[in-house]
């Protein structure tokens, strides 16, 4: 298992070349990176110096553009020397169509992060994208994770330690309220800590920068101390992001430490993260697991059984009913099914119309009356019990 | 100039009857699994069949949204419904997960569009999307007209844009924060509305902070944009709102396909413009603004509001005909009614009915003063509702 971390300054580099196991860095300008702080140029010296280093750069271009700036940033990328990245990274598939159609030999890493968490997608994502790297998704548990890697022909690579990305908007949102900028080397950024009327005691963490506006978890995602399963899975890469844990200009600050301690499985491993740390899903993603109670449970009885819908109730006297389909008022015993699915049964034997006239058989979008029931109300659903 | 479609949304089946019936071209809607709309009533197989039936006979297309991000376990029984959808006769699927898109192939010879959730916004990420058997792209709210237009010439794809409703502010499937601070999946329809919230903000380093509703987009309307959509060549225009009443899809439907009329038939458009804008006004909504259709979406496209306070339209929405015969109009009332209340039926075509309700009687056929809502009443008919018709919305007239 390699790990990766993001790179600023050529300090960065110094203590990637002392980390274990640390073969590559990633570098961001900030023209093609979320939260890019380099210069093109910047980004090729410090390429250079990390090859000088043994270690092997890597181009972030993880922003999503628009067709027009997808023309202006990629103009920018065929301007730049490739030659000196190993691989470029990319969570736009138009970023990835291009450096398969203008870089046919360099490496692509492709960020799939927030979605594509079934197996048939990502093997067709590698299937035909022939990525050197598959950036999996932190809300994959630690059991799909090692099914990737042992499924997936490529290198997947996991987030190891860092930020969590919430949102992502194009819009730039706090400039409104913060229009004055930082300080003068860090003009197009702002920072604000955001908490919302249900997470007041959560400020997350919020940036505006050129790219729009990113909001992160309080907590940062931490599985160090839990790599040994995927290890032995044979995860390709851990990244380790470094680049708000300490104040500074340098994004690496102690990664030789933090791999040295983590493969040594040190206990204080954790002590060393001075911001609280969370791997919510990495046991188990029960996301889904409320949708079922989030629905009335008449939905799934709306089937052929279903004859009407109660859409009036005259308490004591009637109800009034809205027929979904044809029905013969004598040819079956029906019950009624509440929003909470609760059942009443009910024998129904006096149908009329709304001008009164007795009916035998209901037609399909009809408002019928029937005989009151205690415990009906509107919104219920008429239903053909064939328990009777 | 193309004629694009109209497409509606429909949360249920009734929804999806005004929709056509109001002038959609082109419907949407999901079965209980697969979609983004978890909490929507949406459709039971046997009410896809019929709303498909319904469509057809209308002339009206229908796709099926299947555009949540699936898990693995997720995707049990996508194969069958596929196999379902395509035996109906359903003209298409709107996907955003390429494993999706695999079990549909794999199954079926449905035609794929790409869901907006996928944020393709470019020519190049279109192209891929082609590649992959995509039809149509739904592109991100985020991508102009024109820009919709260089996409659509140079990858050959249908191209099909949001034209009105509530926005993300995230770029579409890039927000999660539900999912870590409520537990509940967005991209699989557990979305909480976290960008409604009222937020807190301080400034770290400034020691400045503020209360704001900074990620809380307001509405998009596309109305003053038709002739650029049509002179683009967009094939499909997308009205958002599953979640929405019947009298939002009904409102929007008629202005929209008026609005697209006038503008392919060559008619001043900005002579009707004030007139369909007082239509899709007459409904509750945010703030309208004009998206990144001509410009990208800048800070007055926040509604700095609370959700409460959602301007409450024009119009209030009283119900729905659900039946008529010779004698009455059966309306399913959603509001109560005033004594000789001023109300207006709302025609699938054509100039509403005005009347004052002076004669309203319930299922008893008692005569009632001031209905409540939640019941059907009987409208006895005239000369002037003769003309009234099964799912006509009824609406309470501007005072």
């Amino acid at each position: 298992m390699k790990f990766t971390t993001f790179v600023t300054s050529k300090e960065d580099i110094l203590a990637c070349a002392a980390a274990p196991n640390l073969e590559e860095v990633l570098l961001e300008p900030r023209e093609l990176s979320r939260e890019g702080r380099l210069s093109l140029e910047e980004a090729q010296e410090l390429a250079q110096e990390a090859t000088r280093h043994g270690l092997k750069p890597t181009l972030v271009w993880d922003i999503l553009m628009t067709e027009t700036e997808f023309a202006n940033r990629s103009k920018l990328v065929a301007g730049m020397n490739l030659d000196l990245f190993a691989a470029i990274r990319t969570q736009d598939p138009g970023a990835a169509m291009w450096v398969r159609v203008n870089v046919p030999g360099k490496a692509l890493q492709f960020i799939v992060e927030n979605s594509n968490h079934n197996m048939p997608g990502l093997v067709r994502w590698v299937s035909e994208l022939q990525p050197q790297r598959m950036v999996l998704s932190t809300q994959l548990p630690e059991d799909k994770l090692i099914a990737c890697c042992k499924q997936l022909d490529t290198e997947c690579e996991i987030l190891g330690a860092g930020k969590i990305l919430l949102f992502y908007s194009k819009r730039h949102l706090l400039q409104a309220n913060f229009d004055s900028v930082e300080d003068a080397n860090d003009s197009h950024w702002i920072y604000a800590d955001s908490s919302s009327e249900e997470s007041a005691s959560r400020p997350f963490p919020t940036i505006e920068n050129e790219h729009g506006t990113f909001m992160y978890l309080n907590k940062d995602h931490f599985i160090l101390d839990s790599l040994a399963r995927l290890d032995e899975a044979g995860m390709h890469t851990v990244r380790i992001d470094l680049r708000d844990l300490q104040a500074g200009e340098h994004a690496a600050t102690r990664i030789d430490a933090i791999c040295k301690m983590t493969l040594a499985k040190d206990p204080e491993l954790d002590t060393v993260w001075t911001r609280p740390t969370s791997a919510p899903f990495f046991k188990r993603n029960k996301t889904d697991k409320q949708f079922a109670r989030m629905k009335p449970q008449t939905r799934l009885l709306r089937d052929a059984k279903c004859v009407a819908e109660v859409v009036s109730v005259e308490r004591g006297e009637l109800l009034g009913l809205f027929t979904l389909r044809d029905f013969d008022t004598r040819d079956a015993a029906f019950k009624f099914v509440a929003h909470d699915g609760s059942e009443l049964s009910a024998e129904l034997n006096t149908f009329s119309d709304i001008t009164g006239n007795a009916l035998t058989t209901c037609s399909a979008h009809q408002v019928v009356r029937c005989p009151w029931v205690k415990g009906v109300k509107a919104g219920a659903i008429l239903v053909r019990d064939e328990t009777v | 100039m193309i004629k694009p479609e109209l497409l509606a949304p429909a949360g249920s089946l009734e929804k999806l009857k005004v929709a056509v019936l109001y002038g959609a071209d082109a419907v949407f809607f999901s079965g209980q699994k697969y979609s983004l709309r978890a909490r929507a009533d949406n459709f039971t197989l046997d009410e896809i069949a019929e709303g498909v039936a319904f469509a057809k006979r209308h002339g009206v297309k229908t796709y099926i949204t299947l555009n949540a991000f699936l898990h693995d376990d997720d995707l049990e029984g996508l194969g069958e419904f596929c196999q379902f959808l395509d035996a109906q006769g359903v003209t298409g699927v709107i996907v955003s997960d390429l494993g999706v898109i695999d079990v549909i192939q794999k199954s079926s010879k449905l035609h794929v569009h790409l869901s907006t959730q996928a944020s393709c916004l470019n020519s190049a990420s279109a192209s891929f999307w082609k590649s992959q058997g995509v039809e149509r792209i739904v592109l991100g709210r985020e991508v102009s007209i024109r820009e919709a237009q260089e996409i659509k010439a140079a990858c050959g794809l249908e191209m099909e844009m949001f034209t009105h409703g509530a926005m993300c502010m995230a770029y579409s499937g890039n927000c999660v924060i539900s999912n870590y601070t409520a537990g509940r999946d967005s991209n699989r329809g557990g979305c909480i509305q976290s960008c409604r919230f009222q937020y807190q903000q301080a400034s770290p380093s400034k020691g400045c902070s503020s209360d704001s509703f900074f990620m809380s987009s307001k509405d998009m309307s596309g109305l003053e944009h038709i002739p650029e959509f049509c002179d683009a060549g967009i094939d499909s225009l997308k009205i958002e709102g599953r979640m929405k009443s019947l009298f939002y899809v009904a409102s929007l439907c008629r202005a929209y396909r008026k609005a697209i009329d006038i503008y392919a038939a060559g008619e001043d458009y900005a002579a009707a413009l004030p007139e369909l804008q007082a239509e899709v006004n007459s409904i509750p909504h945010r703030d309208y603004f004009g998206a990144s259709f001509s410009k990208p979406a800048g800070m007055l496209s926040v509604f700095q509001d609370r959700q409460g306070t959602i301007r409450s339209g024009t119009h209030q929405f009283t119900g729905v005909v659900l039946e008529k015969n010779d004698r009455f109009a059966a309306v399913r009332l959603y509001a109560p009614m005033m004594e000789d209340q001023r109300i207006e039926i709302v025609p699938f075509r054509g100039e509403p009915i005005r009347v004052t309700a002076t004669q309203v009687y319930d299922l008893k056929g008692n005569r009632l003063e001031s209905p409540r809502q939640d019941c059907v009443v009987c409208i006895p008919l005239d000369e002037q509702l003769a003309k009234v018709e099964a799912l006509n919305i009824v609406r309470a007239a501007r005072v």
